[in-house]
């Protein structure tokens, strides 16, 4: 593997990572922003 | 008549948020474990047990995030437009909320598969950006989620904002089919279509079995992050309510 195409292919993975890394703590940060008043509202 | 009677059932059954709650607390789980165990072998798979390409080399193994994201961002916009549809004219609670909580996704998805498209297409085609029909078709995709996100968030009415978004996601449905056929419509830099074809696919098996395993990963992913967004959303919507 070539130094260069190395670099692209950490790059890419690198980039897709961050993203899918980025939704899935703003989804879990999301839903325990409001958890413990919606169990409230349950309870 | 019968088939209408049955198929109101069926969407009454599932606009019950009730229900779909029950169901999140297992499938939410399930479905986490799933996408880990998938992106762990199809990670492996891509990296060390599959074989560099012919012409490509190494830099084929962009393939196996850049190919599923695209997929996916086809697939979450068919199924936000396909709710849109359905909360318009079913007024289907979970279908407007669905949209609208899974439109950050979608983008997500999209914005993969254009940077990493990107960072496979300078070392094989020597440039960044092409403005070929395959490209811009799906930058539009990507502009098409922004847009709809931007829009339902302004209308002070939220119930507005979602039907005007629904509008947009129907509208921009039209795009989907250009992106699939702008291959094969347009003379492009793109590679033409090698798996989801008439024909058998063209890519190897070895390379097919990574490549399979990364979507499983990230179809099962997008069922966590639906389950947990719907949630939130189902969330808000009652604090609202109860508020008001």
């Amino acid at each position: 593997m070539t130094e260069t195409h190395f670099i692209y292919i950490c790059a890419a993975y690198a980039v897709a990572g961050t993203v899918l890394a980025g939704v899935i703590a703003q989804s879990i940060m999301a839903w325990r922003k409001i958890r413990k008043q919606v169990e409230k509202l349950d309870a | 008549m019968n088939a209408i009677a049955k198929s109101g059932g069926v969407m009454t059954r599932f606009a019950n948020p009730g229900k779909f709650l029950a169901l999140v607390r297992w499938l939410l789980p399930l479905s986490t474990v799933l996408a880990s165990i998938f992106f762990a072998i199809g990670l492996y798979v891509a990296f060390f047990a599959s074989p560099p390409d012919r012409l490509q080399g190494e830099t084929v193994r962009i393939m196996y995030i850049h190919v599923p994201a695209a997929w996916m961002a086809l697939f979450v916009y068919v199924t936000m437009a396909l709710a849109a549809f359905t909360g318009l004219v079913w007024k289907h609670v979970l279908a407007e909320l669905y949209a609208k909580a899974i439109a950050p996704v979608g983008a997500a998805f999209t914005f993969i598969c254009l940077a990493t498209g990107s960072l496979w297409g300078r070392p094989i085609w020597n440039t960044w950006w092409e403005w070929d029909a395959r490209l811009t078709s799906v930058l539009v995709l990507f502009f098409l989620y922004i847009g709809y996100m931007a829009l339902i968030d302004a209308f002070d009415d939220e119930q507005r904002g979602i039907n005007a978004g629904a509008w947009l996601l129907m509208i921009g449905l039209v795009n989907v089919p250009i992106i699939k056929f702008s291959v094969d419509w347009w003379n492009t830099l793109h590679q033409p279509a090698g798996i989801i074809r008439l024909g058998a696919p063209t890519v190897d098996s070895s390379m097919l079995l990574p490549l399979l395993l990364m979507f499983a990963g990230f179809k099962f992913l997008y069922i966590a992050l639906t389950c947990l967004r719907l949630r939130t959303e189902i969330g808000r919507r009652r604090l609202k309510a109860a508020s008001s």
